[in-house]
């Protein structure tokens, strides 16, 4: 997984170079995995996902980055929307049922933090999902061709390194 | 349009054999440095573990050379394991929890010298349980023990604590008398009232018996009215005098007082023999009895139920887990057996080998239904032998601890007692202890008794004149000697009775050996608070001793009227004439 080849495939997908539907997916999952705190089966589950569904990684990762801190801030609220789920009535069957079967408590699930920020990720998943591809679209008719004029663009277009690299990387 | 393709599925593949070789080689140092971290936080001091060996498929744990420094002697050890294994249920693991059906604990070892200082660089401050005990049975520095000649200097007056007393007594004294002068008119309306009766029973005349017996009838009652008002104020002031007296008694207390702190100041001894066995006995035994009880302290904290009462605010991204366990499953986490051997070295005069077991260690003592236990027992061929028995009841709430042990047999040969200046080194001797310290919730209690016997000591004494050689002799003849510490109280007000039969043989030699020199400074000393507190202790006691004239003298007077005239309504109502003329003789 090369960062630079990661980069230069967001680059070249968010001008046009490949589906928009890619870009949006990577967008929400990179989302879900920097809210849900590591070191639990969720995280692992999505890890794959990440590595198995043809989305675009770059920009997966830097969504992942952006909303990792965005789980920090919103721990209060993921706490007390994991511990209302956690404590429901109606939902106490099933959490015991969970409980008990193997493999599945290494979620963990019946962890308020790992669970309302789970909750908050799959909620959040279709509206950035949609919302990117929107973004996506809009992007490209309006700013794509300004972006590409911009000196900095052009500077980093015209470096050696940058054209070395374009002529080797597969 | 496919989502998924073989690129990425086996770079997924690629990820999680990384991901196993990652966990296959750096697994158990981070568990190891996990351990450190975590027990270096618990015990305040450094721990280091030598090795850590996991075997997942077999659900196997082995630590090896655990050793847990003393945060408060850095160069022992507080505990010392050579090897720990745990078998892990791995039906539980798969399900998340860590259930340790069995374990062994080997290789303890209590108390074992250090190369290197096991201080942290940032260690936490004493706490509040071990800061109450060193303060009230870690020796008493003031209790000095030399005379020095001429140590008595000039005595500043208003540093005297007894003489402040004198004049709050005298301050007092007139405050009341001020109070009952105003108070005069309950006394004038009473005589006013008495008057009015004896003019009305005057006018009352004639032959109308019936009439005669009704008014003096009412004449008796409200009489004894009068009575019963005269006796209120009569114990009111009573009460007044006898707060004057406190006072003065209280001024007599600080006056002894102040001479103990004038003779402590001026290097003199007071030879209080309590504080005398503190010094030669309460470093010793309040480091010990720190020891176990920053152990029971450490298990109460450490319970899950007081966890579960008082959660603490979760940390970041930490959250709270919440456990689902059906009826008769597992908790979260359990330690079910682990049985415990190693040797108690030192402490007994030679290696006693300790068994025992350690049971029920759960982070959901409810669902696990049975305290926590802790037993240990042992006993070495040349005699010493030990029990321990420990329970945290986690069941009931508060949470409660009770530690009961014994021991017998326990060499005192090589360990020393006392202070620099009055103590010595013990060449022989045997000790046996038995105690019983409880703790529920923050209430504390227990009684710990120590008796030694066959005590050969090697006095080590810094005193110079013939205290030194007299403390020597004294030390040099004690054969034996009895500790009882008491407990007793909250953690915040702890109260510790410390006593002791050493210090008062000790004191005894001190009295006999400075009894000359000290009467000499100590009659000095007192003639100058004699003449300091003479004038005023005078007046102030004859001001608190008028008071009684004043006060009770005029009650006493007007209660008496006030009897007579009763006496006098009562002789007519019954025609005039006083009851034996009613019978005949």
């Amino acid at each position: 997984m090369n960062p630079l080849r990661l980069l230069k495939d967001m680059a070249a997908a968010l001008h046009g170079g490949s589906d928009p539907r890619h870009l949006a997916a990577g967008f929400a999952l990179g989302a879900v995995l920097g809210l849900i705190p590591k070191g639990n089966l969720f995280a692992v589950v999505f890890l794959l996902l990440f590595f198995a569904l043809r989305l675009n990684k770059g920009l997966a990762l830097l969504s992942a980055a952006f909303f990792t801190p965005l789980g920090w801030l919103a721990d209060r609220p993921a706490h007390e929307i994991g511990l209302a789920l956690l404590k429901a009535p109606v939902l106490a069957g099933m959490w015991t049922a969970l409980y008990d079967l193997p493999i599945v408590p290494l979620t963990r699930f019946n962890n308020t933090v790992v669970l309302g920020n789970l909750v908050l990720g799959l909620v959040l998943f279709a509206p950035l999902y949609f919302f990117f591809l929107r973004f996506a679209a809009w992007y490209n008719a309006n700013l794509a061709a300004k972006v590409e004029r911009l000196k900095i663009v052009q500077w980093l277009k015209g470096l050696r390194v940058v054209q070395l690299y374009q002529e080797w990387a597969p | 349009m496919s989502w998924i393709k073989k690129g990425p599925v086996l770079g997924t593949l690629g990820s999680v054999l990384i991901i196993w070789a990652l966990v296959f080689f750096f697994f158990d140092p981070m568990l190891k440095h996990a351990l450190i971290a975590g027990g270096q936080a618990a015990a305040g001091a450094k721990v280091e573990i030598g090795s850590v060996r996991s075997k997942w498929l077999k659900g196997t744990l082995e630590i090896r050379g655990v050793a847990v420094a003393d945060r408060d002697e850095p160069m022992k050890n507080l505990v010392e394991l050579s090897r720990m294994a745990f078998s892990l249920d791995m039906s539980a693991a798969v399900r998340g929890k860590g259930v340790v059906r069995e374990a062994a604990l080997e290789g303890l070892r209590l108390g074992t010298a250090r190369t290197r200082s096991g201080a942290l660089r940032n260690p936490p401050p004493p706490s509040k349980l071990t800061a109450a005990i060193q303060r009230q049975i870690a020796p008493a520095k003031s209790a000095a023990i030399e005379v020095k000649s001429n140590a008595v200097g000039e005595v500043d007056a208003a540093k005297l604590s007894g003489l402040k007393k004198l004049d709050d007594a005298k301050a007092k004294s007139k405050e009341i008398e001020e109070r009952w002068k105003g108070k005069a008119d309950e006394a004038k309306a009473i005589e006013k009232e008495a008057k009015e009766i004896a003019e009305q029973f005057k006018s009352i005349g004639g032959g109308d018996i019936l009439r005669k017996a009704q008014a003096a009838g009412d004449a008796q009652k409200r009489l004894k009215n009068l009575i019963a008002r005269v006796d209120a104020q009569k114990a009111e002031a009573q009460k007044d005098i006898a707060e004057a007296q406190s006072m003065l008694k209280e001024a007599d207390e600080l006056r002894k007082k102040d001479l103990n702190g004038l003779l402590a100041a001026a290097g003199l001894p007071t030879l209080d023999a309590q504080d005398l066995a503190k010094r030669l006995l309460g470093a010793q035994t309040s480091a010990r009895l720190a020891t176990a009880m920053k152990w029971m302290r450490l298990a109460r904290e450490k319970a899950a139920a007081r966890k579960a009462a008082n959660p603490a605010r979760a940390a970041r991204r930490a959250g709270v887990d919440i456990e689902f366990s059906r009826a008769h499953s597992y908790p979260q986490y359990l330690l079910e057996n682990a049985k415990i051997t190693g040797t108690l070295d030192g402490v007994m005069g030679g290696a006693l080998d300790l068994k025992g077991a350690l049971n029920g260690v759960t982070s959901n003592p409810k669902l696990y239904g049975k305290p926590a236990t802790l037993t240990m027992a042992g006993k070495s061929a040349s005699g010493p032998s030990v029990t321990l028995g420990g329970r945290l009841d986690q069941q009931n709430d508060p949470i409660g601890i009770v530690v009961d042990f014994t021991g017998t047999g326990f060499s005192l040969a090589g360990s020393t007692i006392g202070d620099g200046e009055i103590g010595g080194a013990l060449t022989a001797g045997v000790a046996k202890l038995k105690g019983k310290l409880s703790s529920t919730g923050e209430e504390w209690s227990g009684e710990v008794f120590v008796s030694a016997s066959g005590v050969v000591l090697e006095p080590k004494v810094n005193l110079s004149g013939p205290a030194g050689a007299l403390v020597s002799d004294a030390l040099r003849s004690l054969t034996g000697f009895n500790v009882r510490v008491g407990i007793s109280g909250r953690e915040d007000d702890l109260k510790l009775a410390f006593s002791s039969n050493a210090g008062e043989m000790i004191a005894a030699a001190m009295r006999k050996a400075v009894s000359g020199q000290l009467e000499a400074q100590k009659k000095i000393l007192e003639s100058k608070l004699a003449a300091i507190y003479g004038g005023k202790s005078a007046d102030a006691q004859a001001s608190v001793n008028g008071l009684a004239g004043k006060l009770l003298g005029p009650l006493d007077a007007q209660k008496g009227a006030l009897n007579k005239q009763l006496q006098e309504a009562v002789g007519k109502a019954l025609g005039g004439q006083g009851l034996d003329k009613l019978f005949k003789r």
